[in-house]
């Protein structure tokens, strides 16, 4: 620690310095891969679905897997506020592992599924603990650079996932999309024993005080049940696939509320709208991009993998902007950032609305949805600019950063 | 991505996913599936556009 004047400044450590090299290893491969998993998925999933005669299955494949991920958030933050990251965290990996097990060897599409939920549920306890493991091993004035290296980790498989994915769809077959991460995800953990280790030593915090957690998992397993009827609904027929709809929906929305700031969902004024506006932009853009390559294999005879390329597309457009917003930083207004990147993801959609509609060049999707990308990364950091900035008390739900 | 992205996301998958089996089949593919849960999708586009409109808090 080095003292200048009346500025005290720690001195950083290397992440790759032999204290931290492996736990960074470790868990920036596991960013990486759960990052890469989660695009590839999107590419190979048509070819999945058609293989498997499940397109009656094809939105649950996704929505599942979010909805998972929203119980595991709350399950793991709650265990390790009891326990410690460690277990959570292997307890995470275990579940994301078991799930690509289960959905790489699916004989039906309804068992792709339930391994997409078991992906879920690793996914989201993933996330959580990863961050929580950053706070155990690193030192506070390292931590930056590792929530750094985590972001940079999406960016790579960002813009080679979906092509990779294509190509081993179409060589070696779908189900490497999943198998091959597994073996992968079994050595990063290897590499993480170390922080695992050191981990396991720190004093734990009192829980006495804690709130007790039942009650919001309750309301996340509620919600999360209640997405999964509404797309299970899709499947009964007439009256009957409106009225689960309707309630289902009803559901959703009840056991959602407690579980994200207060305001949100009516779009309050100021920062419940601030936060409102990145969750429906983001709906909108992970609902929109799950058809793109479906869209482009099945109405334009497109291949897996150059239908991989918009969603590279996406991922040049949101890694680009997000560089173009970090230069300016503030000769761009945190809310102009909102204004501008909200109605660039709404063009996009539209676009590709009317591309579907109309039957437009299929090409054009692959332009636009890189704009659609832009406007996602020039909001989602001003809107947690906004959020750390204005934020002065707790706004409710709890927002594990992912 | 939080808790509240995930759950706006699968929601809107969810109902997209309705809307796109509510408006075909595989044995007949049409841009119909297609424009269904697309259209779902833009009513979240549409409501951020709205939101980022509204990010200030009335004074007073």
């Amino acid at each position: 620690m080095t003292t200048t004047g009346d500025t005290t400044t720690a001195a950083t450590t290397s992440l790759l310095a032999p204290r931290y090299r492996w736990s960074t290893v470790g868990m920036v491969a596991l960013v990486f891969l759960a990052a890469f998993e989660s695009l590839a998925v999107t590419t190979a999933m048509p070819t999945v679905s058609a293989e498997l005669d499940g397109r009656s299955l094809f939105a649950i494949a996704f929505s599942a897997t979010l909805a998972a991920s929203v119980v595991s958030m709350v399950a793991a933050g709650a265990w390790a506020d009891r326990r410690g990251p460690v277990p959570p965290l292997l307890g995470a990996v275990g579940l994301f592992s078991a799930g690509l097990l289960v959905a790489g060897l699916a004989p039906t599409m309804e068992v792709v599924v339930a391994g997409r939920l078991l992906q879920g549920l690793g996914a989201g306890g993933l996330v959580v603990s990863l961050y929580l493991l950053v706070s155990a091993v690193y030192a506070e004035v390292d931590r930056p650079r590792i929530l750094g290296a985590f972001a940079a980790a999406w960016v790579v498989p960002s813009i080679v996932g979906p092509a990779a994915a294509g190509l081993t769809t179409e060589t070696v077959g779908w189900r490497w999309v999943f198998l091959g991460v597994v073996v992968l995800a079994g050595l990063a953990v290897l590499a993480l024993t170390p922080a695992v280790r050191a981990a396991a030593r720190e004093e734990r915090p009192a829980t006495d005080g804690l709130p007790d957690p039942r009650r919001r998992l309750a309301w996340a397993t509620l919600a999360a049940g209640a997405v999964l009827a509404l797309d299970l609904g899709a499947r009964a027929d007439g009256v009957a696939a409106v009225l689960v709809a309707v309630a289902a929906l009803g559901v959703a929305v009840l056991a959602v509320r407690p579980l994200v700031p207060r305001g949100m969902l009516t779009g309050r004024r100021g920062l419940p709208a601030v936060i409102g506006v990145r969750s429906t932009a983001f709906a909108a853009f992970a609902g929109s991009e799950i058809y793109l390559p479906l869209l482009l294999q099945e109405r334009y005879d497109a291949s897996p993998t150059v239908s991989g390329l918009a969603l590279t597309t996406a991922a040049f457009g949101w890694a680009g902007a997000s560089q173009v917003q970090a230069r300016l930083g503030g000769r761009l207004g945190d809310r102009k950032a909102l204004r501008v990147g909200a109605p660039l993801v709404a063009g996009g959609v539209l676009t590709t609305l009317a591309v579907a509609a109309l039957g437009l060049p299929g090409l054009l999707v692959l332009a636009t949805w890189g704009l659609t990308g832009a406007g996602m990364g020039l909001l989602t950091p001003r809107v947690g600019v906004l959020v750390l900035r204005e934020s002065a008390a707790p706004t409710g739900g709890p927002t594990p950063p992912r | 991505m939080t808790l509240g992205d995930s759950v706006g996301a699968a929601v809107a998958i969810a109902v997209g996913g309705l809307a796109f089996a509510a408006a075909g089949s595989a044995e007949e593919p049409t841009r119909a599936p297609f424009v269904a849960a697309l259209a779902v999708t833009s009513l979240a586009a549409v409501a951020s556009v709205v939101l980022s409109r509204r990010t200030r808090a009335r004074v007073g």
